[in-house]
C-alpha cells in the first residue's frame, strides 16, 4: 500500500512554505521524528533554490515539481524541472577542511544533501532532470488504509 | 525570524530565532550586519532559538567570521539545538568556528 503526494511549484522562493507546511503535516499525520523532517526539508530546499538560481536563473514563471511516496520505513521523493541539464551528482564535495580564512563556505547546498539523504539517483529524460531520493525513516509508518 | 541582541560581560550577545529560509536571507544578512558592527569587544551568537537554517543563511554566519578574524575580534556560537550542530559538524564549521554547548561556556572565551 502507497500513498503519492504531487506538489506543483513555481519557481519562486516562496511558494516553498507549501512543502515546509506539506512536510509538516505529513511529519504530525505519519508520527516521523522532526529531525528527520527537518533534514529532509533542508534538503527539498537546498535542491529547490539550486533550481530556480542556477537552472531557472531566477526565472518566477518555470515550474518544480515534486512527488512524495511513502512506504514503509521510506519516504521517496521526485523532484523533476525543465531547466538545462543538471546533475549534482556529478557536482565536486566541497572541500570541508578549509581554515577559516580560506573557505568560502560555496558548494554547501548539495553537500548537505548528498550527506543527509540516503540514496539519490539523477536521470536525464525528455529534457527534464528528474532526482531521486530516499530517506529512511525510524518508525514503522502506517500504510494508508 | 528574529535577530535581536544584548549585552552580557561587555560582550555583544546576538539572538537568531525561528527560521532562516531563502525568503528572509536579504533581511537576515542586513541585521545581522547591522549588530555585529557593535560588537567591538567581541560577539556570542546564541542560537538556542533558532529552529532551521539553509546554506545561505550559513554563508553570511562563515561571511562575518571572517571578517571578525579580520578585525581581530573573538567571535564563538552557543547553544545550537542537535539537528542544527548537525548541520555545522557537516559543513565542517566546528572545526573552523567556537562552538560551544552554552553561553556560560562561550563566556569564558573572551575573559
Amino acid at each position: 500500500m502507497t500513498s503519492t503526494f504531487n506538489i506543483n511549484l513555481k519557481s519562486n522562493f516562496s511558494e516553498f512554505s507549501k512543502l515546509t507546511d506539506f512536510l509538516n503535516k505529513l511529519g504530525k499525520k505519519h508520527l516521523i521524528d522532526s529531525n528527520l523532517i527537518f533534514q529532509i526539508n533542508l534538503s527539498l530546499e537546498e535542491i529547490f533554490n539550486n533550481i530556480v538560481i542556477y537552472g531557472y536563473l531566477n526565472n518566477d514563471q518555470k515550474e518544480i515539481r515534486f512527488s512524495f511516496k511513502l512506504r514503509r520505513k521510506k519516504l521517496i521523493i521526485n523532484i523533476e524541472d525543465d531547466a538545462p541539464e543538471f546533475n549534482p551528482l556529478k557536482f565536486p564535495k566541497p572541500d570541508t577542511t578549509k581554515s577559516l580564512k580560506d573557505t568560502n563556505a560555496g558548494g554547501l547546498g548539495i553537500h548537505f544533501f548528498m550527506s543527509l539523504m540516503d540514496e539519490i539517483s539523477y536521470e536525464r529524460k525528455k529534457n527534464k532532470n528528474i532526482l531521486k531520493i530516499i530517506k529512511k525513516l525510524k518508525n514503522d509508518l502506517e500504510t494508508g488504509a | 525570524m528574529k535577530v535581536k541582541s544584548d549585552i552580557t560581560e561587555n560582550i555583544e550577545v546576538i539572538s537568531i530565532i525561528g527560521r532562516i529560509e531563502m525568503i528572509h536571507i536579504e533581511e537576515f544578512r542586513n541585521k545581522a550586519f547591522k549588530l555585529v558592527e557593535k560588537g567591538e569587544n567581541g560577539i556570542i551568537f546564541d542560537l538556542k532559538n533558532l529552529e532551521y537554517i539553509n546554506s545561505a543563511g550559513l554563508g553570511i554566519l562563515i561571511h562575518i567570521a571572517k571578517n571578525m578574524e579580520k578585525s581581530k575580534r573573538d567571535l564563538a556560537f552557543c547553544s545550537l539545538k542537535e539537528n542544527i550542530l548537525e548541520i555545522f559538524k557537516i559543513a565542517g564549521f566546528t572545526k573552523i568556528l567556537n562552538v560551544f554547548p552554552t553561553k556560560e561556556d562561550a563566556l569564558k572565551v573572551f575573559n
